[in-house]
């Protein structure tokens, strides 16, 4: 923990949609390097957090202002999405999301750094560089056999791992994971628990998790929010032995064993 | 076999060129009887340069425009004024007279000279649709919403043209002209009309390389992720707007160019070239042709009219209708590849399915 200052400032954000308020008020800070876990029951408000850091939903109130590593803050707030991933914040969603008719490959070119412009994607080739980073980046989740396959033709779990090698790839951060271990048997997450805790190293990564093994494995930071509210925040024993955390979240009938 | 799923579609596209550049020389040897077929198939090479274009902008970006003919119409009509122009060297036409005009409108000016209007044949048909696109793609305006839209668009188009009567001769539209090269018609203009059915070829193998080089690359990949999955694509750092304005432009201008090439074979444009039922036929080329793949709009667009060509002539002129609407459907419903998808998805699979029964039936 070299640096460790803040990533990312969530400010009294509120949600109100149609009158129901899906978020209220909640504020936090993101370390830099750290791996952040937001958790709580569902309809807690996690994703509708996530949306509007990466601006698929406007906040009704509050702010997010983004700290990127020596350069100065920016306001996320009002910012075009695709203008946020550019900034280095990216998202992965909890459906995997992977373009089903291009191969592995093609979805990790897409998926890389800078050029983004359309004359550079008619015009420029991809370097070697990249071409050796997207493999590199395919091993680690072991999809490197497979860069010539459909990415719709991948397993479920499989798709996970190429939302997440795009994550990577993108050199982002900020990375968030909307449950990233769902569909994946133990092994495979612990696996992605053991790769979280390695890229911290260059990146912030923000998690949403209900597999309270994977929480206990990965997590530097817990927040818990609980119908909308910020409810308490403390490294996971912390949290999980407060007994309000225990009344809301754990006594619901072991959804952390889901 | 790899290698071949890459390269037979460009194969097939060298065999349909061969073939048509053969088409003068089959008349020279007197196999095809009347010139009037070599006519129709440089109307199918501006057809095919249109259904290039349909198909960058649906099969591969899965917008659905059904309003191309206006686009198609602006190239036709920017092409036919500098045609009748040079009949008339440069005075106004019967129509304008009529119309109560002494001299020649300044929309009509710029037509006089040849590269001015070979620039607007591809900048107004450009032009209309970025202002277009801006203003429907920034809004993020999609699916079905942007279809009504277009077709809305090119009908706005048609009554334009037919209020203007004065300047564009309204419902009659531009006729009897000539093409750039001059009269083709008759025996002593032969040698014009073969020039100008390999020029019409040579632009076509531009514009289908253009496409090809387009969709390979990155680029391509980036199409069929906005069709795929357009939110996503935001999410990968890409400004979707921005390239749906860019390949929407771009098949525009595509279907601009095919417009002009149509009015050399034609000898004439009108409006009825933007209506709603020009535009779709041109989407039915495209989807039962194959979309998503360059190679089909060119078959489709072939096939279908060169069917039209044979059947609707004869007694089948009232039932071409329906069987081009039924066609459509069935593609729609059951091949989704079209004739590109039956040849390299269906027929292999069939192939397997029917090598696994026989193994099967081996082993027992």
């Amino acid at each position: 923990m070299a640096v460790n200052d803040v990533a990312l400032e969530i400010n009294n954000i509120s949600v109100c949609f149609d009158g129901f308020y899906a978020l209220t008020d909640v504020r936090t800070r993101v370390m830099r390097n750290t791996v952040h876990f937001f958790i709580g029951p569902n309809g807690a408000g996690k994703t509708t957090l996530l949306d509007i850091i990466c601006a698929r939903t406007k906040p009704t109130a509050g702010t997010v202002i983004f700290h990127p590593k020596n350069r100065e803050p920016v306001r996320l707030t009002g910012m075009k999405e695709y203008k946020i991933v550019n900034e280095g914040v990216g998202r992965k969603f909890q459906v995997p999301s992977v373009f089903v008719n291009l191969s592995v490959e093609e979805n990790m070119i897409l998926a890389l750094k800078g050029h983004k412009g359309i004359f550079d994607s008619i015009f420029r080739k991809t370097t070697k560089e990249e071409l050796e980073c997207i493999h590199n980046t395919l091993k680690r989740v072991s999809l490197d056999g497979k860069s010539g396959e459909r990415a719709g033709s991948l397993a479920h779990g499989e798709k996970q791992w190429l939302e997440i090698a795009m994550q990577l790839v993108s050199k982002p951060e900020i990375i968030m994971l909307d449950e990233p271990a769902a569909g994946m048997g133990k092994p495979e997450t612990f696996k992605t628990g053991e790769i979280l805790k390695e890229i911290k190293k260059d990146c912030t990564i923000i998690v949403i998790e209900h597999d309270m093994d994977f929480v206990k494995q990965a997590a530097d930071i817990v927040t818990v929010l609980h119908e909308g509210k910020f409810l308490m925040e403390g490294n996971v024993n912390e949290v999980l032995a407060d007994k309000t955390v225990q009344a809301v979240y754990l006594g619901r009938g072991g959804e952390h064993d889901a | 076999m790899k290698s071949l799923k890459k390269k037979g579609p460009d194969i097939c596209f060298a065999m349909i060129a061969a073939v048509l550049a053969c088409a003068p020389l089959m008349l020279n040897a007197g196999i095809l009887n009347s010139s009037s077929i070599v006519l129709f198939l440089g109307k199918c090479i501006a057809f095919a340069i249109v259904a290039i274009g349909i198909d960058l902008i649906w099969g591969y970006t899965g917008i659905l425009s059904l309003g191309h003919g206006l686009y198609f119409a602006l190239g036709g009509y920017c092409m036919a004024m500098y045609l009748k122009l040079q009949e008339t060297g440069g005075g106004i036409t019967d129509f304008m007279h009529i119309g109560g005009m002494t001299e020649l409108p300044l929309v009509w000016r710029p037509f006089n000279y040849f590269p001015v209007a070979l620039i607007l044949i591809i900048a107004v048909p450009g032009t209309v649709a970025y202002l277009i696109g801006y203003f429907i793609f920034r809004n993020r305006v999609k699916g079905v919403y942007f279809s009504i839209i277009s077709q809305a668009l090119t009908w706005a188009g048609y009554s334009i043209f037919i209020a203007l009567s004065p300047y564009t001769n309204g419902n009659v539209g531009i006729t009897e002209i000539k093409t750039i090269l001059g009269s083709i018609k008759g025996e002593a203009h032969k040698q014009a009309m073969f020039e100008l059915f390999y020029i019409s070829l040579a632009i076509l193998i531009v514009v289908y390389a253009a496409a090809r080089f387009l969709t390979s690359g990155k680029f391509g990949c980036l199409l069929v992720a906005i069709r795929d999955g357009e939110n996503r694509t935001y999410f990968s750092g890409y400004k979707v707007s921005a390239y749906k304005n860019f390949i929407y432009v771009v098949s525009a201008v595509t279907a601009g160019i095919a417009g002009a090439v149509f009015v050399n074979f034609n000898g004439s444009i009108t409006p009825s070239q933007m209506t709603i039922s020009y535009s779709i036929a041109m989407v039915i080329w495209v989807a039962i042709g194959g979309r998503g793949t360059i190679i089909g709009a060119v078959i489709g667009a072939f096939l279908i009219n060169l069917c039209e060509y044979n059947l609707s002539s004869g007694s089948m002129v009232e039932i071409w209708q329906y069987i081009i609407g039924a066609a459509f459907c069935i593609t729609i419903l059951f091949f989704k590849g079209g004739i590109v998808g039956i040849i390299t998805e269906q027929i292999p699979a069939v192939a397997e399915k029917l090598k696994n029964r026989k193994k099967k039936t081996k082993e027992a």
